[in-house]
């Protein structure tokens, strides 16, 4: 022990002149030729970096860099002696001879190397309570009013602060807008649709004092509302139906999220809810029902984690793990806190106070989840679903009790099949059935039997054989299986159940099992350290296809390249092995899925090994097989007579084999049996459909490990669970669970000022075309500083006060005089303030994509207003090509609001996509406003704009006279009279193009239905002041 | 303010005489507007640009080096051996046996470059060519080595070569998009993201360019007659008009305006596009147009040639859709998949090569071909059902030509059995670097804020290959 102590100090105390070796001829070299790529300053290639002894010591992707006293085998000696093909460095060319030779020399005498860690890193000094000044993560404080010259102008208190900075600039207000400006401003702000001609009729003639205030409050109270406002939401929210990617594969109920976002506007959740419920609802402790769909609601909102791009053919499912942890974190901070974490994934954030280890306490955080289709049932309708089952079981038991009370019949049968004698009954056919599979498998209970009821030799001999072949398979060993569920047993601790299909016992040897029910059992993550996967289940077949996540299967699931078994058809248990591929030595959990109500699926033993073959410590022979076998034996009519012994037992497992297979053939026999099964049937098509949902779980709560230059092959420490030092004052870390919940509160607390600064900035900027804060998801050093802090402050500060009430934000804005200016700038202002910051006037804005296709559906009568609801197929033109192409939808989305038109990832509709949709990789807080060709042709020749023109013409033929129509015309689209050259230039238009059509029948209405179209070309369609 | 803005208004609304006229040009002249209305209107370069144009051959699925450009004799020579070099940790191929090229090479041309007996036409080019025989990618998967291969990112979303060409440079070309994407029936894995303009502003996504009377989405109009069309734009225009009136100078609503004659006029430019009646006889067997195999990529590979005539900047073309084939992803009988895929694209690329060459084109136009990926040295499959490779990124082969690329160069290496580059790597990341070099764009400075950061199409990697550098 002593002498090993010397030893070790000896080899780590380097001689002075080996330190000076180093300093003088290496640390320069180093510095010149290798730094540039592997330091902690730099990018860390392949995570390697040199610059300091303990770097060097851990290596990069290919170990460590130095192997001291050991040139021959050290990565760096290897490297820059350029023999490796794979392995060059400097990439840029082979350094001289003497520096090679002084490189190996340093190795030889065991690599001397005084640099600390502490120096090189950049961070070493982030002093907190510094960065904490910055702007966005002090407090905010709601100030008093800011005085101002004209008292008159102000109607809510935002007035003030926008007057006193137009006061400061000398500057005026533009004048208010004309009622029929606002209602079309307000409507299409607040529902994103255009003002009915009857409701703004209804606005015009109320002379009433509040009728404004009347409106806002009848467009807030529109279901319309949240849909608007939830598509601005699912911007943020990266939302798509799809996984993307290679085959675009469907995320089963992601539209439900869709609908939560909607039902959480429209209902006024509490802001500080909604955003705890996205990060844990699964978690929280009062979670909300949805009033209108009857059924849970929180727990959708995680399904914010599972919208992003998913790989489904992945090569490096650790990669996949870390881009998607990366995706989350992304936009996780940016939604929430308009923060650009993900910048620190790789090195500590350059210009915000977010070290790398910040980046990785979250990831730990997000790493311990799993995404499943969750059961969402609320109590009354698990109730009633466990009423039914209760009765089905009582039927079962009156079955087990029917198949019991007739076992000398089935006994009797059994030897008759067993001998192939004529003449059997259905009952002995499907025991034939059932001794032809059991002579394959040898852990059948019926295998003996099967083996020995007939063959060329003696029974003696064919006795002796069988004896030594169990004894034999008996004797294996599988050492290196691992058993992941045994579910005969009884046992399903560990498991997560969903649905009703799996009860809350497992289905042990499925029997009886019941096509309509439908449910899910996950497990916990584990790393799948085996090649191959190996289960016994039954059941009907899967016919969905393999790109799309199948309805009836037991799956690994990683990241990106699902490992699935599923059930052969034939109602049989059989085992199944699949190997894992590249999904071996990665985390997975297991998945056991029955999403179908016409079939089902029953699973006995899932097992993980490195053999093709099942272990076969699952398949041992049954016991009491083995016994009857020990016994002296002297014929085969002493063998059957046990096997009937077996059967006349109590909970002989011989009397469950039969009828879950065979109760089709057997019950023409048994007429009480097929009552039985047909009450069963339809009880168990009485049970309430159960509501799944895309939700965020608890997993295995751990750490992770640093990745360092956020390379995923190169591990650093542990980092514990937490939240962002900036915001948490370096508190303690999580250790309840995931850390989820306290992850959400710190989120969405009074103490983070930037939540409710963040969303309040997003609300201004959709009334206003502009934020506070001009880069809405970034607040941070290399955002925007606001326009107007205290503004932005108090309307923080009086939001939280509020309650976090988004609809009293809204009432607050667009009551105010600011909101009701005119879009009239005026030459001086515009000449001291030509950005508009300080609000001089309203902006002119472009409707956004989905508001303008909407705004067509309205306008042509064509809008089917139903709220909520699966998606409509979005239509699929021909110039949308590539892998998993979807059958195409109907062109006018079934007349459906945009925000229900699906999203399929790879296949987005074009002319969404031309007016600027919002890509879904990440969080978009601000769509861009560009001007492409595409908008122009798609207006003037798409199919769908034109066969909408033809139906508003068509709607149209009830108003006879030209002149009135015209004007009808012009109010729908416009919200506005036609001026009287207007109607002259229509009427005129409209003449001529009959006239253009000549003979043709439809002459005078396809006239029409052009000039309905180029009313929706006029720029006063898609433009809003 | 008000004179000028009336100013351009009388320009935006008289001096057009009708949809097409040249109003457009005359309004652009007003630098305000022409940022707002015109993203593509011509940028500087950062530095003297090599080449004006890119035409990418992007040849979807792996096409094999070992078996088309870069010949191996100890593979040969060890045949049905085991590959004696260790694998790449990535590797995804479970077979290691060597299998040697069944075709033969020859060495063609003054520079000697060796091509397979596959393409005999692209062999009679090699003097004007630049063959990289150390290309390296970082993913062996079709969808993520696409992304990677057109964006640097292996993540959906991001913009690609093309976006990034066009929002650096603009296009010259006034009546197309900037970036177009000839597709001949195969969208690669990962779809049309692989053109959209991610970050960038819509502008800059690619136009997918197919077959067919309508190329392009929405570019023909409804109406029966040109008249009629013209009618209803007119009263648009004039309803505009009081647009402009009523709601004052908006910047955005001009640009719109002005957008509607970009528009209309692209309406006769795409199908003039098609018109091959002024090409001659012998523009057309150049191209192997009318010769069943060669036809269908001949035509793309002469639009693309128009197309660069018009000043189109990026134009992406996708291989062609053959039966009997899936793209270039030989995994199984390679023999055949390969010989119909050569048969296929070989002469209309020769052509293309010798028509812009004729045409005093190439000088200023680069052609860039190859897969997402290489293919394995080692076999797949059985003999008797054919032998394929698999997908491998660790070294394999592409070709530059034209706009600023040395000619007749044979650049870097493999090692002897076609595995790891080894001499002079070309990165994915270097390459667009290049790309961008020789556009006159320096990839460093090419940048677009986003996510809290400026972003390039190299992230933070290229180095630019200046030894293939003319």
């Amino acid at each position: 022990m002593k002498l090993c102590l010397l030893l070790a100090l000896a080899l780590t105390a380097a001689a002075e002149e080996d330190i000076e070796f180093f300093e003088k001829r290496v640390r320069p070299l180093l510095a010149a030729k290798c730094y540039p790529c592997h330091s902690a300053r730099t990018m860390a290639q392949k995570g390697l970096r040199l610059d300091t002894r303990e770097a060097v010591r851990k290596g990069g992707s290919r170990g460590p860099a130095v192997t001291p006293r050991r040139a021959d085998v050290s990565v760096l000696a290897r490297a820059v002696s350029y023999q490796d093909p794979d392995l060059r460095m400097p990439p840029t060319g082979k350094l001289s001879e003497q520096e090679i030779a002084d490189l190996r020399a340093w190795i030889e005498m065991g690599a001397p190397d005084p640099r600390e860690e502490a120096a090189a890193k950049p961070s070493a000094g982030l002093d907190l309570e510094k960065a904490r000044q910055w702007w966005a993560f002090q407090p905010f404080l709601a100030h008093s009013l800011p005085p101002v010259a004209d008292k008159r102008w102000p109607t809510t208190w935002i007035d003030h602060f926008i007057l006193a900075g137009l006061e400061a600039k000398k500057l005026r207000p533009a004048p208010a807008a004309d009622k029929r400006t606002l209602i079309r401003r307000v409507s299409f702000d607040l529902t994103g649709l255009p003002p009915a001609p009857e409701e703004i009729d209804a606005f015009l003639t109320d002379n009433s004092p509040n009728a404004y205030q009347k409106l806002v409050d009848r467009l807030l109270g529109s279901p319309h509302y949240g849909e608007r406002w939830a598509r601005h939401w699912l911007d943020l929210a990266r939302y798509a139906e799809t996984d993307g990617h290679e085959f675009d594969r469907e995320k089963p109920n992601a539209w439900r999220y869709r609908d939560y976002v909607i039902r959480a506007f429209n209902e006024d959740v509490p802001f500080d809810q909604f955003v705890r419920e996205q990060i844990a609802g699964d978690l929280i402790a009062r979670p909300r029902q949805a009033a209108s769909a009857g059924h849970w609601d929180s727990p959708v909102g995680t399904g914010f984690f599972g919208l992003g791009e998913e790989r489904n053919a992945a090569d490096d499912l650790a990669e996949v793990r870390a881009e998607k942890l990366e995706n989350q974190i992304d936009g996780l901070t940016k939604t929430f806190l308009g923060l650009t974490v993900a910048c620190a994934r790789c090195h500590d954030h350059k210009f915000d106070p977010i070290p790398t280890r910040d980046y990785y306490a979250l990831a730990g955080i997000l790493d311990s989840k799993r995404l499943i289709q969750a059961c969402l049932d609320t109590p009354e309708r698990t109730r009633e679903t466990e009423r039914v089952h209760g009765e089905i079981e009582q039927v079962n038991r009156q079955i087990a009790d029917l198949v019991a009370s007739r076992r000398s019949d089935l006994a009797r049968d059994l030897v008759l099949a067993a001998e192939e004698k004529e003449g059997g009954t259905p009952l002995a056919k499907a025991w034939a059935a059932e001794l032809k599979q059991a002579a394959k498998e040898p852990d059948h209970p019926l295998y003996a039997l099967a083996k020995l009821a007939q063959g060329a030799s003696s029974f003696s001999e064919r006795l002796a054989a069988l004896r030594k072949e169990l004894a034999e398979w008996g004797a294996k060993t599988d050492a290196d299986a691992v058993v992941i569920a045994d579910f005969s047993t009884g046992n399903q601790d560990g498991w997560r159940v969903d649905g009703p299909a799996f009860g809350k016992a497992p289905q042990a040897n499925g029997f009886y099992r019941v096509n309509e029910l439908t449910g899910l059992l996950t497990s916990k993550s584990f790393r799948a350290e085996k090649a191959y996967l190996h289960v016994r289940l039954a059941g009907n077949s899967d016919t969905t296809s393999a790109r799309q996540p199948g309805l009836l299967r037991v799956s690994l699931v990683g990241d990106g390249r699902d490992v699935t078994v599923t059930p052969d058809g034939t109602g049989r248990f059989v085992w199944r092995t699949t190997g894992l591929g590249k999904s071996q030595n990665e985390i997975v959990f297991v998945e056991i899925a029955d999403r179908t109500r016409s079939g089902s699926l029953a699973v006995d033993k899932i097992a993980l090994s490195d053999s093709r073959e099942p272990p076969a410590g699952l398949r041992r022979p049954h016991p009491r097989v083995l016994e009857m076998l020990e016994a002296p034996l002297g014929s085969w009519e002493e063998l059957a007579a046990a096997y009937q012994r077996w059967i006349k037992q109590e909970d002989s497992p011989l009397i469950q084999w039969l009828p879950a297979l065979s109760l089709e053939q057997i019950a023409g026999e048994w007429p009480e049996l097929r009552a039985s099964e047909a009450k069963r049937e339809s009880l168990a098509s009485s049970l309430p459909d159960p509501v799944y949902g895309m939700v965020t779980v608890e997993d295995v709560p751990h750490d992770i490990r640093l990745h360092v230059g956020g390379n995923h092959k190169n591990l650093g420490d542990e980092v514990p669970r937490r939240f962002l030092s900036v915001l948490s004052g370096g508190g303690e870390p999580y250790r309840q669970g995931s850390g989820r919940v306290a992850l959400a509160e710190a989120i969405a607390s009074r103490s983070n000022p930037l939540a409710a600064r963040v969303i309040v900035n997003r609300v201004w900027q959709h009334h206003f075309g502009q934020g506070l804060v001009r880069t809405p998801d970034n607040f941070g050093r290399m955002g925007m500083p606001p326009s107007n802090r205290e503004l932005l402050d108090t309307l923080a500060a009086r939001f939280v006060e509020s309650g976090w009430s988004l609809k009293k934000l809204h009432r607050v804005i667009v009551l105010s005089s600011a909101y009701r200016m005119s879009a009239s700038s005026d030459a001086s202002a515009a000449r001291v303030d030509p950005e508009n910051r300080l609000l001089h006037h309203m902006p002119v804005r472009r409707l956004e994509a989905e508001a303008i296709r909407d705004a067509i559906l309205a306008v042509t009568g064509s809008l089917d207003r139903t709220v909520y609801g699966p998606p409509v197929p979005p239509y699929i033109s021909e110039y949308q090509d590539g892998r998993g192409k979807p059958q195409t939808g109907p062109l006018d989305g079934a007349g459906r609001r945009s925000v229900y038109v699906g999203v399929r990832r790879n296949f987005l509709p074009p002319m969404f996509v031309a007016f600027d949709y919002p890509m879904t990789v990440t969080t978009v807080g601000r769509r861009g406003t560009s001007t492409v060709p595409s908008q122009a042709l798609i207006l003037m020749n798409n199919e769908f704009v034109a066969t909408q023109s033809a139906r508003w013409a068509d709607r149209l033929q009830s108003v006879s006279d030209g002149r009135r129509r015209v004007g009808k015309m012009f109010l729908t689209a416009f919200g506005r009279p036609a001026e009287e050259a207007e109607i002259g230039k229509s009427l005129r238009f409209v003449a001529d193009q009959k006239a253009r059509y000549g003979q043709a029948p439809d002459a005078e209405f396809r006239a029409w239905s052009d000039l309905g179209h180029v009313l929706m070309n006029s720029k006063e369609f898609i433009f809003i002041r | 303010m008000r004179e000028r803005f009336l100013s351009r208004r009388d320009m935006l609304f008289r001096a057009a005489n009708g949809f097409g006229g040249v109003a457009l040009a005359a309004m652009l002249a007003e630098d305000r507007l022409k940022a707002a209305a015109d993203p593509m209107r011509v940028r500087a370069p950062h530095y003297r640009a090599k080449a004006r144009s890119v035409i990418f051959l992007f040849m979807d699925g792996g096409p094999p080096h070992v078996d088309l450009l870069d010949p191996k004799p100890r593979l040969s020579a060890e045949d049905g051996k085991l590959l004696p070099i260790a694998e790449s940790s990535g590797a995804r191929n479970p077979n290691k046996t060597l299998w040697g090229s069944p075709f033969t090479f020859r060495k063609h041309g003054q520079c000697g470059a060796e091509v397979s007996e596959l393409l005999p036409h692209m062999a009679t080019c090699v003097d004007d060519i630049t063959i990289i025989r150390s290309m390296v990618s970082d993913h062996t998967e079709h969808t993520a080595g696409n992304y990677f291969m057109h964006s640097g990112s292996a993540i959906q979303g991001r913009p690609g070569m093309g976006s990034w060409a066009t929002y650096g440079l603009g296009s010259e070309c006034k009546n197309l998009p900037g970036f177009i994407v000839i597709d001949t029936g195969m969208i690669p894995p990962g779809g049309l993201d692989l053109f959209g303009s991610g970050f960038l502003p819509a502008s800059y996504q690619g136009m997918l360019f197919r077959k067919g009377k309508q190329p392009v989405a929405d570019i023909l109009p409804r109406e029966p007659s040109s008249g009629m069309q013209k009618a209803k734009l007119k009263l648009v225009r004039e309803l505009d008009e009081g647009v402009v009136r009523r709601y004052g100078p908006v910047t955005q609503i001009e640009a719109a305006i002005a957008n509607y004659e970009l528009a209309f006029r692209m309406q006769t430019e795409v199908p003039d596009l098609l018109d091959f009646s002024g090409e001659s006889k012998a523009t057309l067997t150049l191209y192997g147009v009318d010769e069943p195999e060669t036809d269908e990529f001949g035509r793309a590979c002469l639009i693309a040639r128009r197309m660069i005539e018009r000043g189109v900047r990026f134009i992406e073309l996708l291989s062609p859709r053959r039966s009997g084939v899936d793209r270039w992803d030989q995994h199984g009988n390679l023999m055949k998949g390969l010989a119909i895929n050569c048969k296929a694209t070989d002469k209309p690329m020769a052509g293309l090569i010798q028509d812009l060459k004729s045409r005093g084109l190439l000088d200023t136009t680069l052609l860039v071909w190859g897969g997402e990926f290489g293919r394995t040295p080692t076999s797949q499959g059985t003999k008797e059902r054919g032998f394929g490779r698999d997908h491998h990124p660790y070294g394999f082969t592409m070709w530059m030509a034209g706009g600023g690329v040395k000619k007749g160069l044979v650049y870097g290496a493999t090692d002897e059995y076609g595995y790891y580059a080894v001499e002079n790597k070309v990165h994915v990341h270097d390459l667009h670097a290049t790309i961008l070099h020789l556009l006159g764009l320096d990839h460093k400075k090419l940048t677009y804020p986003f996510g809290g950061r400026q972003m390039r199409l190299t992230d933070v990697y290229g180095n630019v290959v200046r030894d293939v550098l003319a």
